[in-house]
């Protein structure tokens, strides 16, 4: 009971010995509070901002088509495609991937490209029901190799049932190799090792994909270039940023010119990510000069009382009790100045700032406040008491002679 | 003075340390605040005053000289566009010019070595700017010839090729956007897509040295900006925009106009309430620390007074230990961006540090300088040295 008097004695004696260092730390208290308050928003109104966008930005089912437009189609809330009625040919694809820089290619996982195949009984010797077969490639950029490989997703979830798949070395070359759908009714097993003629060249069969697949796979070279393609979409594992989109539009204009259809799709601009990024980080550094100004400030009101302290000590008060003392003193007041400039900021400020930053209201909640708190007093605990520490002579006699 | 000024500083380290953490931390703030302000304004500044008036943002094929472009038109008053220069590197992707106006006006952010601008536009060695891709270093050379045919050549057969040195002054990022290094045009465009990485490697050099060494250009075929003379009735600017469309495909500056403007104000609206948060902070933080700072030196600078020393020698020695305080706090500060920069924390941010944002931190720390001798003086003037050496503070 004793020392919580002497706290409030202390108070009274500063106030009155240093009417503008209590008046500073104060001051410094409530900046603290509302810069830590505001940093929070401020963090996590941007990284709640991120998140949306990375949400918003559907990319799937995204399709490049060729020719003129007959309709569009959308899946769910995703991008708006064009139905067209005309082709590409694998070789003028392959130019566009050509046209494309190694960072654009990095930029984006890949493509799947859906081929037109007008003759599909050319498959009878390896497919019973030949009216639904299909060609795709699924080509994902090979930094090391700077070409378009398998795609490790899509190699992950299937298998072959007999034989195997395509090495990355044969993905990349003109192999000539051929992968087949399963069947039932028909052991596609015992054509492995065949060669047959489809798309006008010999291919020579070396696996059975999984049951559920049907298309026929083909390395992306050794299809001839000749071969209609109907449409194209990107391969979804990375969000494409606006600059790679922009880049790739570009090399399929180049290519097509009019003739190519993009679809209207929603992409990630890097440049605003990097600025929320800087934003981020100057609200974090906010908050710990706000700490260390706030430190330095009971540093020295600690600092002025040496003297003081030393008496006390020399009369029976003990270093933990000082040292509860003074935590006491900064922490009891620095929870009041939090309760009030907390009131203040949610009452007055907040609704100020829903002009500059649309989600900084849904940030904030009773627990976040109680958060908050926990976190600035948690600190001002660590910091105050290594203050106290350097301040708190073992000899009071020290703390004496070094005076204030 | 000047060892007593470190003396004073030695004596209080701990403390001065501390401020200087504080300061390091402002300074940080200020770096950052001052990037992500260059950020939003970098690429609009050079072109702002080519979005006034009437005209058009334009992506056209298929033109010859800037002189032809302007004599077909006539009423065209300024145009801000890159060249394709006649010069010729086999290695080069993008090869594009500018003049040295505009290079004056703008540079892109340099990895390292000097902008075009800064070149002797009368030397027979061409100068140019390489991105990384090139993996060449400053002052590395290489050939480049310029292509021409002789007036009786009329079927272009014999193609004579003069060769010129070319020497690398500048190098820029792999990820750098520069003016003229986006080739794809969309009617929703703004200032922001008249810049862009380029393709493959990227060869930038000054259009009027070219000219000087009789090196012809034309209008690059990627997007410009087109200011039509004043005083054009509606009409007239109608009808001059839809001759241009006829190369290519044109947007109305007043739209292009607009869409940048906004897209600038929005962006700079959000700094604004971070930017009064760190002012407030800064002036408090700043005012607090060297009024104790100086508090807490009175005492002493009581003692040297009663020992000879006159107040205006001890403003010399706290403007000493201020300064040495200043560069403890931008060792810290620079320390920290370097580490931050090593472990690749601030790749992902506009957090920059160049002469701009030095810039802002000598203003900071010549507040902070200011600051702490005028607070001396104050408490100098309305005590006596008695009364700091009795105080019990």
């Amino acid at each position: 009971m004793r020392s919580f008097i002497y706290i409030f004695k202390n108070i009274k004696v500063t106030i009155r010995k240093s009417p503008w260092v209590f008046g500073l730390y104060l001051l410094c208290n409530i900046v603290a509070v509302l810069v830590i308050l505001f940093s929070h928003g401020v963090y996590q109104n941007y990284e709640v901002k991120i998140t949306q966008e990375e949400k918003i930005v559907d990319q799937s089912y995204a399709s490049i088509t060729f020719g003129n437009v007959t309709g569009t189609y959308q899946d769910d809330d995703g991008p708006v495609s064009y139905i067209a009625d005309g082709y590409s040919t694998k070789g003028d694809f392959a130019k566009v991937l050509e046209l494309l820089d190694t960072d654009t290619k990095k930029g984006f996982t890949g493509f799947f490209v859906d081929y037109f195949i007008e003759d599909t009984e050319q498959f009878s010797e390896v497919v019973m029901n030949t009216e639904h077969v299909g060609i795709e490639n699924r080509l994902e950029y090979d930094p090391q190799l700077d070409k378009y490989g398998l795609y490790y997703t899509f190699l992950e979830n299937v298998g072959t049932v007999a034989g195997r798949y395509f090495t990355q070395e044969e993905a990349t070359t003109d192999s000539g190799y051929m992968v087949i759908m399963y069947e039932d009714g028909l052991d596609n097993s015992e054509k492995i090792g065949e060669k047959i003629t489809v798309l006008g060249r010999e291919y020579e069969i070396i696996g059975v994909m999984e049951v559920g697949y049907t298309q026929i796979y083909i390395p992306f070279p050794s299809i001839p270039d000749d071969t209609l393609i109907e449409q194209v979409s990107f391969l979804n594992d990375k969000t494409i940023s606006t600059d790679t989109y922009r880049k790739i539009k570009e090399a399929f204009t180049e290519v097509y010119g009019d003739y190519v259809n993009f679809p209207e799709m929603e992409t990630i601009d890097e440049d605003t990510q990097t600025f929320y990024a800087s934003i981020m980080m100057i609200s974090i550094v906010l908050s710990a000069l706000a700490g260390i100004t706030l430190s330095i400030l009971f540093r020295y009101i600690v600092y002025t009382r040496r003297k003081t302290l030393a008496v006390m000590r020399l009369n029976g008060c003990t270093r933990f009790k000082a040292r509860i003392m003074y935590l006491a003193e900064s922490l009891g007041l620095s929870s009041i100045l939090y309760v009030l400039s907390a009131y203040g900021y949610d009452k007055f400020i907040l609704p100020q700032l829903t002009r500059f930053f649309p989600s900084i209201t849904e940030v904030y909640s009773r627990f976040t406040y109680l958060y908050i708190y926990a976190v600035f007093i948690g600190v001002l605990f660590v910091i105050v008491n290594i203050m106290i520490s350097f301040q708190i002579d073992k000899q009071p006699v020290n703390m004496f002679k070094k005076g204030g | 003075m000047f060892s007593i000024g470190i003396k004073e500083f030695n004596r209080r380290i701990f403390s001065n340390l501390f401020i200087a953490l504080q300061l390091g931390a402002v300074l940080f703030i200020i770096i950052s605040i001052a990037s992500s302000i260059r950020s939003r304004v970098e690429f609009y500044n050079p072109i702002k005053d080519y979005l006034e008036g009437e005209g058009v943002y334009a992506k056209l094929g298929g033109l010859s000289t800037e002189e032809n472009f302007r004599e077909q038109y006539p009423q065209i008053e300024n145009i801000l566009c890159a060249y394709n220069p006649a010069f010729q590197v086999d290695s080069a992707k993008t090869d594009i010019a500018y003049s040295q106006k505009f290079a004056e006006s703008y540079a892109p952010k340099l990895k390292e070595g000097k902008w075009i601008s800064e070149i002797d536009l009368n030397s027979d060695t061409i100068y140019a700017v390489v991105n990384e891709k090139y993996k060449l270093e400053i002052g590395s050379t290489f050939k480049g010839y310029y292509t021409y045919y002789e007036p009786e050549d009329t079927t272009y057969t014999n193609p004579i090729h003069i060769y010129y040195d070319v020497e690398v002054v500048g190098i820029i990022a792999d990820d750098t956007k520069f003016f003229g290094g986006d080739g794809y045009y969309e009617d929703d465009d703004d200032f922001r897509n008249l810049y862009g990485t380029g393709e493959g490697k990227v060869l930038i050099l000054n259009n009027d040295q070219l000219d000087n060494l009789g090196i012809g250009s034309t209008i690059s075929q990627r997007k410009m900006l087109i200011q039509f003379e004043d005083g054009m009735s509606d009409e007239e600017v109608s009808q001059l925009e839809s001759y241009i469309r006829s190369h290519g495909a044109v947007i109305s500056l007043e739209e292009f106009r607009d869409r940048s403007y906004m897209y600038v104000y929005h962006q700079l609206i959000q700094l604004f309430p971070i930017l009064i948060c760190i002012i407030l902070l800064v002036i408090v933080s700043t005012v607090s620390i060297s009024a104790l700072n100086t508090k807490m030196s009175l005492h002493t600078y009581g003692i040297y007074y009663m020992l000879g020393c006159t107040w205006k020698g001890c403003l010399v020695i706290n403007l000493i230990a201020s300064v040495l305080v200043s560069a403890c706090s931008t060792l810290m500060c620079g320390l920290t961006i370097q580490i931050l920069k090593a472990m690749g924390k601030l790749q992902k941010t506009v957090i920059n540090f160049s002469t701009y944002e030095l810039k802002w931190c000598l203003l900071v720390v010549a507040g902070y300088i200011v600051i702490s001798m005028l607070l001396p003086v104050l408490f100098m003037h309305s005590t006596t040295p008695k009364e700091h050496l009795t105080s019990n503070e």
